[in-house]
């Protein structure tokens, strides 16, 4: 680190700190920015079945690890409060790492529809919820969204988004070939006449950006692409922004504290993790994109912003169901998602809201053996063996992020006692989603099992959604926007309200979190967030 | 320097013997242990599961000591070990434990363990059909 004053000051280098990063960067401004993770290469990630973004039973490929940061979460029903480690449940993970979620995801690059951002003049107010309209819409993100799909590469074809306004330009890339478990589930929508789409992935499927097109090899969702085909911050924005000679970039810090004098931000103070040593920086503009979790706990600890900070946590109920068929649906063709319905997004009778529901990324079989597997199947011995030996081939499932209705008791505070491995109040994790989350999730529960029988599975086999605190991968609504600082924690620029030089950039904006994975949207708002901070510089 | 093994010898027999009925070799495909997860759980014993390492000696211990009382009931003059009895009766014991009510909670883990070591071994992507590619 080279200087102690900078332009601006990013802190953390995920999907929305990449995008901010990079513009800011290319368009002259000299830019910190800082990582509490590392810049890892495929072969360090790895490819442990046991210890990846699907299943951490052991840890976190893509960070944190280590007994360094814990969390504390407050069980719902009971009130008793565990401390957590990383790859434990509960803790609510996402990743720290150069590239954030976008290093290991499965990157289906979903934009949100416009009734998303209107839900409460739509559907009302349930009683007890916080739903609430977001103070700006589609045709606002519309031309952001599109930067993004060209600027990270999306594969996809915008003839079949027949849910959405029309788009000006197509996706740069066509969408990846549909494999056997899509072809079988396509015929159940067509039988059933439901809105049918290929799922848009951040996946090259043409060489594209001096990278390959993607390889098929399964293991997408969780893992670092070999061949880096599959595209995020770390392999397009924050390339340019280094390139670009103004962005710095400093890994395996933690940011401490933003600094702030007379409601201006003024810096940034961190810490190195190794070292324990406490650096200050300053700067005209500071950016907060920790992710919707972290980002909460540094604004607390920081002693900034309204009561809404932290609040209102969301993530994806992911209800579905899993079939076994008749035919063989696997094919080893990864990355397996390609098909999906927007069917139940919206205007279902009774129903606040819906979901998306599309067929998965290819199971691995630890996973498959850990999660998709009947209930009453035998958990060891001759029978368990048979049937994973006769069936893992026939079986699909299908599933989707429902839209939740926030909760303000769903949150991120900080621990009164407990403290990480430097000394700051670490994140206590408290509340559930709204119980009407629930009901839209038994709804759309209810519809996977519809689609897979109509796709011809014999037996269906998975649960209805029970309730509990929503976040982790998908996390945001800890800063939620808004005209009106009675209801909201950051404005319509995504500027931290009384702060008009601390922005956001990251899923802790979104006042709702759509029926669709948020990454785009995370990124399509930080672009329109850089732009912003350009032009009113 | 003194090396303190995780398991005696005789726990070993008894875990190896265990994994080898949760994943049974059948119709000469191998089994658990020629698969890898008894070396997978003895590895995990010493890193990730190193906090079990205790439950595992008592439950191992516990699962011979039932297997003697059996031998005992049928009159055997030899002891009876988990390992040296023929597979039918290792199923009918471990079965029990499964569904004791001080045992069911550490047996569905180490189920769990052995079928982490199964399925992610080349034996356990063979027999289900799954292939790596790329």
């Amino acid at each position: 680190m080279s200087q102690s004053k900078y332009d601006v000051v990013v802190v953390g280098a995920g999907a929305g700190g990449g995008v901010i990063a990079g513009v800011l960067a290319e368009a002259g401004k000299r830019v910190l920015l800082l990582e509490r993770g590392a810049s890892k290469t495929f072969e360090q990630i790895g490819r442990d079945h046991l210890r990846n973004q699907r299943i951490s039973q052991y840890g976190n490929n893509a960070g944190p690890d280590g007994p360094e940061n814990p969390r504390v979460v407050v069980d719902w029903k009971t009130g008793n409060a565990l401390t957590v480690l990383p790859h434990e449940g509960g803790y609510n993970n996402n990743a720290a790492i150069v590239g954030g979620g976008t290093r290991v995801y499965g990157g289906q690059a979903w934009r949100f529809h416009p009734l998303d951002f209107r839900m409460a003049s739509t559907y009302g107010v349930p009683e007890g919820s916080s739903l609430t309209d977001w103070p700006i819409s589609y045709e606002d993100l519309e031309p952001f969204y599109e930067q993004a799909e060209h600027e990270l590469g999306v594969a996809g074809r915008r003839a079949e988004m027949t849910h959405l306004p029309a788009y000006k330009k197509d996706y740069p890339m066509p969408p990846l070939p549909v494999n056997a478990q899509g072809t079988v589930l396509r015929k159940g929508l067509s039988a059933l006449g439901w809105q049918t789409l290929s799922v848009p992935l951040a996946v090259n499927s043409e060489p594209r950006d001096g990278r390959p097109a993607c390889i098929r090899c399964q293991h997408c969702v969780g893992f670092a692409c070999p061949v880096d085909a599959k595209n995020g911050t770390q392999n397009t924005l924050l390339p340019r922004a280094i390139a670009s000679g103004n962005c710095e970039l400093v890994t395996g810090v933690l940011a401490e504290r933003v600094e702030t004098r007379g409601g201006r931000a003024t810096g940034v103070t961190y810490v190195d993790a190794a070292t324990g040593e406490r650096i200050t920086v300053e700067a005209e503009v500071v950016v907060v994109a920790g992710g919707a979790v972290e980002t909460a706990r540094l604004l607390l600890n920081s002693g900034l912003g309204n009561d809404h900070v932290g609040r209102h946590l969301q993530g994806h109920y992911y209800p579905g169901a899993a079939g076994l068929f008749p035919e063989v649906v696997w094919d080893g063709l990864g990355p397996g998602v390609t098909t999906a319905t927007c069917q139940f997004i919206h205007g279902n009778d009774g129903i606040v809201g819906g979901g998306m529901l599309a067929d998965e990324f290819v199971t691995l079989p630890i996973t498959f053996w850990k999660r998709h597997t009947p209930p009453d199947l035998p958990r060891w011995g001759r029978a368990a063996k048979e049937w994973m030996r006769d069936n893992f081939r026939y079986v699909s499932d299908v599933k989707g992020p429902v839209q939740e209705i926030p909760s303000p008791e769903a949150r991120v505070t900080v621990d009164p006692q407990v403290r990480d491995a430097w000394g700051l109040p670490v994140v206590r994790l408290s509340g559930a989603t709204h119980p009407e989350t629930v009901r839209t999730a038994t709804f759309m529960h209810e519809r996977a099992k519809e689609w897979l029988r109509a796709a011809g599975a014999t037996e269906i086999w998975g649960g209805p959604p029970t309730l509990g605190l929503s976040g982790g991968q998908h996390q945001a609504g800890t800063v939620r926007m808004g005209d009106d600082p009675a209801t909201s924690a950051a404005d319509r620029h995504c500027r931290l309200h009384g702060h008009d030089n601390l922005y956001l950039g990251d899923g802790s904006v979104h006042v709702t979190n759509g029926p669709f994975n948020p990454f785009l949207t995370i990124m399509a708002l930080a672009y329109r967030t850089a732009d912003h901070i350009a032009r009113s510089w | 320097m003194t090396h303190f093994p995780l398991l005696t010898e005789r726990q070993q027999a008894t875990l190896r013997a265990a994994v080898d009925r949760v994943i049974p070799p059948d119709d000469g495909q191998p089994g658990g242990v020629a698969a890898g997860a008894y070396d997978y759980i003895l590895g995990q014993l010493g890193r990730d599961l190193a906090g079990s390492a205790a439950g595992y000696r008592l439950f191992l211990d516990a699962l011979d000591a039932a297997a003697a009382a059996t031998g005992k009931d049928a009159g055997s003059a030899s002891q009876v070990h988990f390992s040296t009895l023929p597979p039918a009766a290792q199923d009918a014991l471990l079965a029990r434990f499964e569904k004791a009510a001080d045992w069911r909670v550490f047996f569905r883990q180490f189920v769990e363990h052995a079928q982490e070591g199964f399925y992610t071994s080349p034996a356990g992507f063979e027999l289900i059909g799954w292939k790596v590619r790329g």
